[in-house]
């Protein structure tokens, strides 16, 4: 049995907006990151040590740096709301909390 | 039943989540590490990018986060955290998460769903089979969804 509603339905509303709204654009960006994962392979080979921004199932956009794949997508239009920043590298990394 | 994803060659475990930030006007889509080692989850400044917040400006409890690469200023803010369900379903947590200060040394980093959320699941991972999933115990709210 899940404990639940600490939120209000109307609460929920105020803080989140249309929660239909919510859960719709976070399945499409959540299918687009498995296709992220699915390519994990592929991706590595092709942009080491590279920025990439992930959109609707594709590399969209790929630089050393954040900043500029943030460049190249906000110059072709792409919605932020729809991308997956992620940095691409086989070097292990270490951190500790 | 939350899914997250497994890569198949670093066995990484990621999962997607819907972030806002109640007074700041700001939302969106977040790419969470899992991390069993944060205390607190983390919004890293990859993050920070895409929600389109500048740190300076952030209004936020001062806060820190120690790592093995040091001790590095954060902001603590309050959040509400949404996660689709594999039952049309949408589970909401509202908590305080702590904005890491950007800095050259985190800029790899994605942001990070620490022991504060994930204390509320049962985690299944299994990176031989490329998956992720949690079973829910406890949420703030459960959104489902008309039929």
């Amino acid at each position: 049995m899940v404990e639940r509603h600490k939120i209000s339905e109307e609460e929920l509303r105020e803080l989140i907006g249309d929660p239909e709204e919510v859960y719709k654009g976070l399945r499409e960006f959540q299918k687009s990151a498995r296709k992220l994962s699915a390519q994990e392979k592929e991706i590595m080979e092709l942009y080491p040590e590279q920025w990439i921004g992930f959109v609707r199932g594709r590399v969209e956009a790929n630089a050393p740096t954040r900043e500029a794949v943030l460049r190249e997508l906000d110059a072709k239009g792409v919605d932020r709301a729809d991308v997956i920043l992620q940095f691409i590298t086989r070097k292990p990394r270490i951190h500790i909390h | 039943m939350i899914r997250g994803r497994v890569g198949p060659i670093t066995g990484i475990p990621y999962v997607e989540g819907y972030l806002d930030l109640p007074g700041l006007n700001a939302s969106g889509r977040v790419t969470f590490l899992v991390d069993t080692g944060a205390d607190t989850t983390l919004l890293l400044p990859s993050g920070l990018d895409l929600l389109g917040i500048n740190y300076a400006n952030l209004p936020g409890r001062p806060d820190q986060s120690a790592s093995i690469g040091g001790v590095v200023p954060a902001k603590k803010v309050p959040a509400v955290i949404s996660f689709t369900g594999d039952r049309q379903n949408l589970y909401v947590y509202r908590m305080d998460i702590s904005v890491l200060e950007p800095r050259a040394e985190l800029n790899e980093w994605p942001s990070l769903l620490g022991i504060d959320l994930l204390r509320n699941w049962r985690m299944r991972y299994s990176p031989s089979r490329y998956s992720l999933s949690f079973s829910v115990d406890t949420a703030d709210h459960i959104y489902e969804r008309p039929p």
